[in-house]
C-alpha cells in the first residue's frame, strides 16, 4: 500500500463520514442508554481464612482427616442446595421487593448465579502447604442486602463446617465405642467357652500331663515291687510247705525228714530235666515215678504221724505262717489290680491330651486375636476421644472469618463508562465495517487506477468532481442532516428519561412485556 | 497544423464575400455561415451552476483536465485526419453533456479551431437546459433537412457553434441512421468546415441510438462517472465502441479522489 492508497482509503472514509458519524453516534447512544438503564449491581464479599490444624498433627491428630479446601467445596455444594437457598432467600427477604414472588426454581437459579466462591491463592514461597483464603460474594441490587447475604452465607459456612467436623469426630468416637463393646462381648464369650472346655476336659488338660506321666511311672514302679514281693512270698511259702512236707518240721525249728529232702531234690531235678527233655522222655518218667513213690511213702508216714500227734504245736505254727503269707498275697493281688486300673486310666488320659490341647489352642488363638483387636480398639478410641476434644475446641483445621462483608459503596456493574466506551469502539467498528461492506459491494470505478488496470492504458483524463456553490452548501446541509438524527437518538432518549418515564423503569416494563409475550 | 494554418489564412477576411458566392467558394461561404449564426447568450451564473468551468479563466482543476482532453483530442484528430467525435457514456447521468460542453468551450478557447457541438441525445436533450438557453428550432427538423444550419445553431465567440435541442424525438435511432441525416450532417461539415465536430450522444446501454450513429463518427470518447459506472459497464461499452469506431479513450468524470495534487 503506498501513499496514494492510504489517501484513497482515507478519502473514502472521509466521504462516508456521515455514515460513520451516524452509526457511531447511534451505537454509542444505545450503549450509553443501556449503561444507564442497567440496574446497579452491588457485590459484597466476605473472606474466610482456612487454617491448618493448630495442634500439630504429629502430637494429636484430628479424626477429621479431610482437607479444608475439600471440605469447603463440599460445604459450598451443601449451602447451594435448593432448600438452603430458599431458606436464605426467605430469611433475608431477597425477593421481597418484586411484586409477585418468583417461582422457587427461578429463585434457586438466580441465587446460584449471584453467589460466587473464589479462592484467593496465596502463593507459598517453597511450594509447601499454604493458608487459603476464600471469598464468598453476593450480588444484589442494594449494597446492604448484598453484605447481609454474604455474611449470612459465611455464617452458614462456618456453622456447617463446625457441625460437620464435630459430627464427624463424634461419629468416630461412637464407632470405636461400639467396636470396643462388641469386642469385649466376644472376648467374654470365648473366655466362658474356654472355661467350660477346661472344666469338661480337666483330666486331659496339657497342664497336668507331666504330673500324670510321673504318676504313671511311680505306679509302674510300685507294681514291679509288688510283683517282686509276691514272688518272694510265693517262694517262701513253697519252701515252707516243702520243708514241712519233707521233715514234718518247720525249717527254722526241726530238720526235714530224709524223704522230704529227697523229694525236694527230685522235684528240683525234675524241673531241671523238664527244661531239657520232653515230658515223655524216660528220664522224666523215671523221675516222676520216683517222686510219686516217695510222696506215697511220705503221705503214709504223715498219715501215721498225724494220727499219732494230731494236736502237735508245730503243726499249728506252720498253718499260721502259711495263712499269713496267703493273706499278704491276697492283699498284693488286690493292690495290683487297683494299680493296673489306675495306669490304664492314666494312659488313656495321656493319649487324649493332644486332642484337647489342639482344641484348647484354637480357643486360645481366637481369644488372643480378639484381645489384640480389643486392645487396638481401646487405643483407637482413646485417640478418637482426643480428636473429638480437639474438634470441640475447634483446634483442628478450621475456618475463620478474615473479613466480614461490608456494604459496597459503588456498584460492581454496570461499569457505565466501560459500556459506553465499548459502545463507542463498537460503533466505530460497526461503522467502518459498514463502510467497508459498502465499498466491497460497490463495483463502481472509484479511481483512475482501477480503470487503467482494466483497460490496460490510462484514461484520457480524469475530471475531478465539479462542485457548485449550491452543492457545497448542500454538502454541509447533508452532513447536518446525517448528524442530526444521530444526535436525535440520545436527545430523544434523554428527553424520554427526564420528561416521560425513567429509562430503567421503561426497560423493566419492556422486559416484563417481552416475558409476557414469550 | 494544416488546419490551423488554414484558419489563420482564412479568418481575417470574412466580410469580403457575399452570400451568393457561398456555393462557389466554400471557404468564403464558411465564413459567411459562421457569421450569420445567431450568438449564444449565456448566463455566467447559470453556467457555473451547471458545472461549465471552461468559459471562465478561474483556476479550477477540472478546467485543466478539460484542457488536457482538448489538447489530446486535437492531436489525435490531426494525426488521423478525423473530424467527428462522439461523446457517450455507459449509462445516463455520467456527465456527457457537461463534458461535451466543457470540452467545446475549451476548444473554443483555441482561437484557430472551429468547433461544432451537436446535441444528438434526441430522447433526453440536455444541452439547452445546461446552457440555460431556448433552442431556436427542433434539431430533428434540421436533421431531416427541413431547415437550415443558421436556424438551429448558435454561435459562441467566433469559432464555436452549438446545435441545441429541446424537442424529444420518439424514433431517434431511425432518424440518426437515416440517409437524410447523414447527408445533412455531411453537408454541414462541408459548409462550415469545422475542425472538430462534437456529438453529444445518448448513453450506450439504454438504447440503440449510439449504435445506429457510430458508423458516422470518426472516433468516440467514453465518459465514465466515478462511483457510478461499474468496470463491467465500461468494459462492455469500450468493446462495443472499439468494434464500430476508433476509441479515443475513456474519461473518468466526477472523480472525487485526485491521486496527485499538483500545486498550481
Amino acid at each position: 500500500m503506498n501513499g496514494a492508497d492510504v489517501r484513497f482509503y482515507t478519502s473514502i472514509l472521509m466521504r462516508r463520514s456521515p455514515y460513520l458519524a451516524a452509526i457511531t453516534a447511534a451505537v454509542l447512544a444505545i450503549a450509553v442508554a443501556v449503561a444507564f438503564v442497567l440496574p446497579p449491581v452491588y457485590r459484597a464479599s466476605a473472606k474466610i481464612l482456612v487454617e491448618a490444624p493448630q495442634i500439630p498433627a504429629d502430637l494429636a491428630r484430628s479424626t477429621v482427616a479431610i482437607q479444608a479446601v475439600q471440605q469447603l467445596q463440599i460445604i459450598r455444594q451443601e449451602i447451594t442446595t435448593r432448600n438452603d437457598l430458599l431458606k436464605l432467600a426467605d430469611k433475608l427477604e431477597i425477593y421481597a421487593p418484586s411484586k409477585e414472588p418468583p417461582a422457587d426454581e427461578d429463585i434457586v437459579n438466580d441465587m446460584r448465579s449471584r453467589i460466587t466462591f473464589e479462592e484467593i491463592v496465596l502463593g507459598a514461597p517453597d511450594g509447601g502447604p499454604t493458608a487459603s483464603v476464600f471469598s464468598v460474594a453476593f450480588a444484589a441490587a442494594e449494597p446492604v442486602l448484598a453484605a447481609e447475604v454474604a455474611n449470612e452465607l459465611v455464617d452458614l459456612i462456618l456453622f456447617k463446617q463446625q457441625q460437620q467436623r464435630t459430627g464427624r469426630a463424634a461419629e468416630t468416637v461412637q464407632f470405636f465405642n461400639q467396636e470396643v463393646a462388641r469386642l469385649g462381648l466376644d472376648l467374654n464369650l470365648i473366655e466362658a467357652e474356654i472355661l467350660k472346655f477346661k472344666n469338661e476336659n480337666s483330666d486331659t488338660l496339657p497342664d497336668s500331663l507331666e504330673f500324670r506321666r510321673n504318676q504313671q511311672t511311680s505306679r509302674q514302679e510300685r507294681l514291679i515291687s509288688l510283683e517282686r514281693e509276691e514272688s518272694d512270698l510265693l517262694g517262701k511259702r513253697s519252701s515252707l510247705a516243702e520243708s514241712y512236707a519233707l521233715t514234718g518240721q518247720l525249717p527254722d525249728g526241726e530238720a526235714a525228714t530224709p524223704e522230704q529232702q529227697m523229694l525236694l531234690q527230685l522235684n528240683r531235678a525234675l524241673a531241671d530235666q523238664l527244661a531239657i527233655f520232653s515230658e515223655t522222655s524216660p528220664n522224666i518218667l523215671a523221675l516222676r515215678r520216683r517222686i510219686t513213690s516217695l510222696q506215697e511213702t511220705l503221705q503214709g508216714r504223715q498219715a501215721q504221724e498225724a494220727q499219732a500227734s494230731s494236736k502237735k504245736k508245730r503243726h499249728s505254727t506252720f498253718d499260721l505262717q502259711v495263712s499269713y503269707i496267703d493273706e499278704r498275697l491276697r492283699a498284693i493281688a488286690r493292690e495290683r489290680a487297683a494299680i493296673t486300673e489306675s495306669i490304664g486310666a492314666l494312659t488313656k488320659s495321656i493319649t487324649a491330651t493332644p486332642a484337647s490341647e489342639t482344641v484348647l489352642n484354637s480357643f486360645e488363638r481366637n481369644r488372643a486375636n480378639l484381645q489384640t483387636q480389643y486392645n487396638t480398639a481401646i487405643a483407637r478410641r482413646a485417640e478418637a476421644l482426643m480428636g473429638e476434644k480437639i474438634e470441640k475446641r475447634s483446634d483442628g483445621g478450621r475456618f475463620s472469618i478474615l473479613e466480614r462483608a461490608t456494604p459496597p459503596e459503588s456498584p460492581e456493574t454496570p461499569k457505565r463508562f466501560r459500556i459506553a466506551l465499548m459502545g463507542a469502539v463498537g460503533g466505530v467498528g460497526l461503522a467502518v465495517a459498514f463502510v467497508a461492506l459498502l465499498e466491497f459491494l460497490n463495483g463502481t470505478i472509484r479511481r483512475p487506477v482501477e480503470l487503467a488496470s482494466m483497460l490496460g492504458h490510462k484514461p484520457i483524463a480524469t475530471i475531478p468532481y465539479i462542485s457548485t456553490a449550491e452543492e457545497n452548501r448542500f454538502a454541509i446541509r447533508r452532513t447536518v442532516a446525517a448528524v442530526l438524527p444521530a444526535a436525535a437518538v440520545p436527545a430523544l432518549l434523554t428527553a424520554i428519561h427526564y420528561l416521560y418515564l425513567p429509562l430503567s423503569v421503561m426497560a423493566q416494563s419492556a422486559f416484563g412485556w417481552l416475558a409476557a409475550m414469550g | 497544423m494544416e488546419h490551423y494554418d488554414a484558419s489563420q489564412r482564412e479568418l481575417p477576411r470574412p466580410e469580403l464575400l457575399g452570400e451568393q458566392t457561398l456555393l462557389a467558394c466554400p471557404r468564403a461561404g464558411t465564413e459567411t455561415i459562421w457569421e450569420r449564426l445567431p450568438p449564444l447568450r449565456t448566463d455566467a451564473r447559470r453556467l457555473a451552476l451547471n458545472r461549465i468551468v471552461t468559459t471562465t479563466s478561474r483556476p479550477n482543476p477540472a478546467h485543466a483536465a478539460f484542457d488536457i482532453i482538448r489538447t489530446k483530442l486535437l492531436q489525435e484528430l490531426t494525426q488521423h485526419n478525423w473530424t467527428t467525435v462522439g461523446i457517450t457514456s455507459p449509462t445516463a447521468g455520467c456527465g456527457k453533456t457537461v463534458v461535451a460542453l466543457n470540452l467545446a468551450f475549451s476548444l473554443a478557447n483555441q482561437k484557430e479551431c472551429r468547433t461544432i457541438l451537436v446535441d444528438l441525445d434526441l430522447k433526453r436533450p440536455q444541452l439547452a437546459n445546461t446552457l440555460g438557453i431556448e433552442a431556436p428550432q427542433p434539431l430533428a427538423r434540421f436533421l431531416m433537412g427541413e431547415i437550415d444550419i443558421s436556424d438551429v445553431f448558435l454561435r459562441h465567440g467566433n469559432n464555436l457553434a452549438i446545435g441545441a435541442n429541446k424537442q424529444t424525438v420518439s424514433f431517434s435511432a431511425e432518424l440518426l441512421q437515416s440517409r437524410e441525416t447523414v447527408r445533412v450532417l455531411e453537408e454541414m461539415r462541408q459548409r462550415m468546415s469545422p475542425h472538430v465536430i462534437l456529438f453529444d450522444m445518448p448513453p450506450m446501454l439504454s438504447n440503440d441510438d449510439v449504435l445506429a450513429f457510430l458508423p458516422h463518427v470518426d472516433c468516440a470518447i467514453l465518459v465514465a462517472a466515478a462511483e457510478q459506472s461499474t468496470l463491467d459497464e465500461v468494459d462492455v461499452c469500450e468493446q462495443e465502441l472499439s468494434e464500430r469506431t476508433n476509441v479515443l479513450g475513456v474519461v473518468l468524470n466526477k472523480c472525487r479522489f485526485s491521486p496527485e495534487k499538483y500545486g498550481y
